[in-house]
């Protein structure tokens, strides 16, 4: 008798663990659905972005239909693209995408995107993408925080528009939360950004 | 208080065996996920590779290498090539493949082997509708013609796609994936071979309006 008690304890003690690795198993296969999702929305954006160049669009056609795609893309519901005006060496903001009007009648007004003064303007420079998770942590973009606080965002990363023989301007996406870039979105942004590179180009 | 026990652990065994079933269902389900999301991130990285390596403005066969041959790093089981359309010959010559043999450039190359056959091959149909064509079953698939099918026997396929790359202006050709295995093709990878077609069109046409 005192085996068999001895045992059912063991065997309790075996379906307890069961049922931890299945409730383990439940939550990394949601956090597993959840990645499947996302890649799959980027490679459907990938596609559909792919897929119209070929139509005899405008210029502001084409932004505007890109930006629309983008910001249905989960997570980037906030963004907007800057051209470089290269006589004047300035960055012309001609999208704008989930940015409250507030915002851009303020920014139009106040903000004067020099090329490599703000984020806008580093990437550009630079040619690489800027990654700000924090804003208020980031000493170039720490005094453009009253326009974060007006526009509804704390983070933001921006990522230049280039082709092989020129610079176009900047694609920026502006996060809600801090943290929201990390590897996976800037590689994104990298190639959203060299698909809007070849279409302007085209 | 023996039989009481007895019932216990009968009742434990049953519940553990349920336990046990699902415990092996939810992780077979887990690594299909896996082994889906481990693809997808391969095709997301490719395009990463691909639309940087234009920033560097290569020359053409050597993106088309990349393309193939990235292709192939993604999906182990297919073989890839892009195809340019001469448009006076109306015939299609391959210009970069990876994972098939020789013969294949001399086979699509052949005379009785060419977009003339618009229709009865996937590259053909591909061309014709502007829609990308594919089969997953291609020896017994009826709207394949005969001389595809013999190539297929020839080279051992079983399936295969074909994405037009089409330009604004002008048409340059087909990127073609095969494969020895039946069924690897669904709605998901042929949008990124298609995309991957549609990006080469759109660069293609760019280096060829820069050269005026």
């Amino acid at each position: 008798m005192t085996v068999l008690a001895a045992l059912s304890i063991l065997i309790f003690a075996v379906l307890v663990f069961f049922v931890f690795q299945i409730l383990s198993l439940r939550a990394n296969s949601s956090l597993l659905k959840e990645s499947l999702l996302k890649a799959r929305q980027r490679l459907l954006f990938y596609y559909d972005i792919s897929s119209f160049y070929r139509q005899d669009l405008t210029k502001e056609e084409l932004l505007e239909t890109f930006f629309q795609k983008l910001s249905q893309v989960p997570g980037l519901a906030k963004c907007s693209y800057f051209e470089l005006n290269e006589e004047k060496q300035i960055l012309e903001r001609l999208v704008a995408r989930g940015l409250p009007e507030e915002y851009l009648t303020k920014t139009k007004l106040e903000l004067l995107h020099r090329v490599g003064g703000a984020a806008t303007g580093r990437s550009l420079s630079t040619k690489k993408p800027v990654v700000a998770n924090d804003m208020e942590a980031d000493p170039a973009l720490s005094k453009f925080l009253d326009y974060g606080r007006l526009g509804g965002f704390v983070s933001l990363i921006t990522i230049p528009v280039l082709t092989a023989k020129r610079s176009y301007g900047s694609l920026i996406v502006y996060g809600e939360r801090k943290n929201m870039f990390g590897k996976d979105e800037v590689n994104f942004g990298q190639v959203t950004a060299n698909f809007l590179g070849q279409i302007l180009e085209g | 208080m023996f039989t009481f026990l007895l019932i216990i652990l009968s009742l434990e065994f049953l519940v553990l065996g349920v336990l046990f079933w699902f415990w092996g269902k939810m992780a077979r389900y887990q690594m299909k996920l896996k082994t889906s999301r481990e693809e997808l991130w391969r095709m997301l990285s490719l395009f990463s590779e691909i639309t940087n390596s234009v920033l560097k403005n290569p020359e053409i066969p050597a993106l088309y290498s990349q393309v193939t041959d990235g292709v192939v790093g993604v999906f182990p089981f297919l073989k890839t090539s892009i195809l340019e359309l001469n448009e006076e010959k109306q015939i299609l010559i391959p210009i970069s493949w990876q994972g098939l043999p020789k013969e294949y450039s001399q086979l699509k190359t052949s005379q009785d082997y060419g977009i003339s056959r618009a229709g009865r091959s996937l590259d053909g149909r591909a061309l014709v509708t502007r829609q990308p064509a594919y089969s997953n079953d291609a020896l017994n698939d009826p709207q394949i013609g005969d001389s595809s099918k013999r190539v297929a026997r020839l080279l051992n396929l079983n399936a295969g796609s074909a994405q037009p790359i089409l330009g604004k202006k002008k048409t340059y050709g087909v990127f073609m994936t095969y494969s020895s295995l039946k069924n690897v093709y669904n709605i998901e990878r042929i949008q990124f071979l298609q995309t991957l077609a549609n990006f080469l069109a759109m660069w293609l046409e760019n280096k060829q309006n820069e050269r005026g």
